[in-house]
């Protein structure tokens, strides 16, 4: 795989081999799956949008905040053994990915009665898009917020 | 997404704490969003993610979301930018088996969130501050080994 193009970018990476009958595979399901859908589906995928029907799987147990194991690594602090933790949350996947952890301020609203206050954040949100094989075992591309 | 009233990372300041919870899976904090909310130009290592009203579960706090507590409904929006700050590199991590070319990065993002009684808006992308942020091209899993 050539990982040096130049604006190998989203529209190409989409447009590699999948068939015709993979596609309609993948996405004639969408409708049924909204019926019972949990939040790692959003809410708007009836718009006619393409949206990942059939779940992908966690990567193995990361770290354990509180002492609860979960199946993921912070961007920070790096734990080896290379410089990054594995930014994806999502195993068997090929594609591309993004993580971060960002901080910043903004206002907050009470509206019932419309006070505001400062507020601090502190955001570790990515992306993962590319191909998967999700719950089913097969192969699917997909777009995922990691949030 | 973590909302607090006074220094970030004190559990006891955090008022919001946005996810999309967690399945049986354990797959964590992640949910499909449309093909076109992501764009990515890995060779100019940049990307960026664009989302309105995703819905979430607001559990208050960081802790009350990882154990499953009660939450309430809510949504996010977001948009968020990397921006490559040198050349990629290769990695092989073979402890947790993922291989590709990442970027160390710059990152911005505004973003907002609603629930009941409830708004937030960020101040502008640019005052947002970076401590960390990774664009890559990875292969993990069953694609390890290709």
């Amino acid at each position: 795989m050539n990982l040096n193009h130049s604006h190998l970018g989203h529209e190409h990476f989409w447009a590699r081999p999948l068939s015709r009958r993979q596609f309609l595979g993948t996405t004639a399901t969408v409708a049924g799956a909204l019926a019972t859908s949990p939040l790692w589906m959003p809410s708007f995928a009836s718009a006619g949008d393409r949206v990942a029907s059939v779940a992908p799987r966690p990567i193995g147990i990361g770290v354990a905040p509180f002492g609860i194991p979960i199946h993921h690594f912070p961007p920070l602090p790096v734990l080896g053994p290379t410089v990054i933790n594995e930014p994806s949350q999502i195993t068997d996947f090929n594609g591309f990915v993004g993580i971060t952890r960002v901080r910043g301020t903004g206002t907050g609203t009470d509206t019932t009665t419309g006070t505001t206050h400062p507020v601090n954040f502190q955001v570790d949100n990515g992306f993962m898009d590319g191909v998967y094989v999700g719950e089913d075992g097969k192969v699917h591309r997909g777009t995922f917020a990691f949030v | 997404m973590d909302l607090y009233r006074g220094a970030v990372g004190v559990l006891a300041n955090q008022r919001h704490d946005f996810s999309p919870g967690i399945p049986a899976s354990g797959l964590f904090w992640t949910q499909a969003i449309p093909q076109d909310s992501v764009e990515v130009h890995f060779g100019d290592g940049v990307a960026s993610v664009k989302v309105s009203d995703l819905a979430e579960e607001d559990a208050g706090n960081v802790l009350n979301a990882l154990q499953g507590g009660p939450t309430k409904p809510a949504t996010v929006s977001f948009e968020m930018r990397w921006a490559a700050t040198g050349q990629p590199m290769a990695l092989t991590d073979p402890v947790h088996r993922f291989t590709g070319e990442f970027f160390v990065s710059d990152l911005t993002i505004q973003w907002s969130a609603k629930g009941e009684g409830f708004a937030f808006e960020s101040d502008p992308a640019g005052t947002s501050v970076n401590l960390r942020a990774v664009l890559g091209r990875e292969r993990n899993g069953v694609f390890f080994d290709e």
